[in-house]
């Protein structure tokens, strides 16, 4: 698993707006991204790699270079 | 003959809330609010209306859709979680304003926004069993009796009302009880749950039980009708929110105009949403196989196929 790979899962959930602009380094938040569509990001995310992110990690690894730090550390 | 739904009636509260002044008290934008939540406005019950009165209230307005009295009815059911009281039951307080026969078969079915198909199922069975004639179901759940105005979360969402559906032999909508389908996931965390009087609700718990679970239980009962998925004209889901209408919508591969929403101006009506929708689908002759699906609390799901008769 590399951060390409958490980045195509991310993209393939088609909710990050103007994705071409995608920075994962920042919160996702800051991507456009709201909180109904960080639901669907991060349960792609947990089915994709069979990881489970409860509510206050998700607070916590809010981009996507921490998630898959989160990930990579997990696993 | 088939048993099946030959009349559905409504009652919405008078007091419309415009939803878009509320949001703003939580910084929450009329574009969330439409896209994401999908609540622009919504009814409620006044604060001495109860759930026995809405209930009332679609049963007379389904005596007008039928046309006729009702009162001799032989199973009255009522789907409810917020009763007048705890004793007695909703149905009976119901039975009693309405003067039905005494020989009416009532009671309620304490079961959240899957509610309606349970129901159905419940019944079509007694009436079959029983060699009846006549049922009506109601699903009247004022849940701003127990919403919380300052809870985000859940104020923004739910609306109130009640829906009549009247069962008979000869129907408009044949239930294709072979296709009756559930699924239970007992909810120990409380994903939606009442505490210290509030009704609480964990998002990402409902979001990730609906479209992980429910898009199987919606292609098994598919399955079960004999159908194919391209048969199926409308799809009416339980309107939980529009962005869980429309994760569940792409989900299962469908275009927006099989899945109607009508979240917009009545809110989530927990176990009306379904019979509303299907009210609003009912005059549609191009309706001939219909989907309905509930959702929610529970954590309990339930889904059948209704085949409009030809006549």
């Amino acid at each position: 698993m590399t951060l390409d790979d958490i980045i195509k899962v991310i993209e393939n959930t088609k909710v990050v707006p103007n994705f071409s602009e995608f920075n994962p380094d920042a919160p996702l938040a800051d991507n456009g991204v709201d909180s109904l569509d960080t639901y669907t990001i991060i349960l792609a995310l947990e089915e994709e790699f069979a990881v489970g992110l409860d509510d206050v990690e998700i607070e916590e690894i809010d981009s996507a270079a921490k998630i898959y730090n989160y990930i990579k550390s997990h696993s | 003959m088939k048993i099946g739904i030959s009349a559905i009636a409504y009652y919405l509260p008078q007091d419309v809330v415009n939803n878009v002044d509320r949001g703003q008290k939580f910084d929450v934008n009329k574009e969330f609010l439409r896209d994401k939540i999908g609540v622009l406005e919504f009814r409620r019950a006044k604060v001495d209306e109860l759930s026995s009165d809405m209930a009332l209230k679609s049963l007379e307005a389904l005596e007008l859709e039928a046309g006729r009295s009702l009162r001799s009815v032989d199973i009255l059911v009522v789907v409810t979680q917020n009763p007048d009281t705890n004793i007695p039951h909703v149905s009976g307080l119901v039975h009693g304003k309405a003067g039905l026969s005494d020989k009416c078969i009532t009671f309620d079915l304490s079961l959240g926004c899957s509610g309606y198909v349970y129901g159905l199922q419940v019944v079509k069975s007694l009436m079959s069993d029983l060699n009846l004639d006549t049922g009506i179901l109601i699903t009247s759940d004022p849940y701003s009796k127990i919403i919380n105005d300052k809870d985000k979360n859940t104020s923004l969402l739910f609306g109130d009302g009640a829906v009549a559906t009247l069962l008979e032999r000869d129907p408009i909508f044949e239930l294709l009880s072979e296709s009756f389908s559930y699924y239970s996931k007992g909810d120990l965390k409380g994903a939606l749950a009442v505490r210290n009087g509030s009704f609480v609700m964990d998002g990402r718990a409902v979001f990730n039980f609906a479209v992980t679970k429910v898009p199987n239980l919606v292609n098994e009962c598919i399955e079960k009708s004999g159908l194919d998925k391209c048969e199926i004209d409308k799809f009416l889901f339980h309107q939980g929110s529009a962005y869980i209408i429309e994760t569940m919508r792409k989900k299962l591969s469908l275009v927006k105009d099989e899945c109607p929403i009508n979240i917009q101006v009545h809110g989530n009506l927990v176990s009306s949403s379904v019979p509303m929708l299907l009210a609003e689908t009912l005059p549609n002759p191009n309706a001939k196989n219909v989907l309905l699906c509930g959702f929610g609390v529970g954590l309990s799901a339930g889904a059948i196929v209704i085949k409009r008769s030809e006549k």
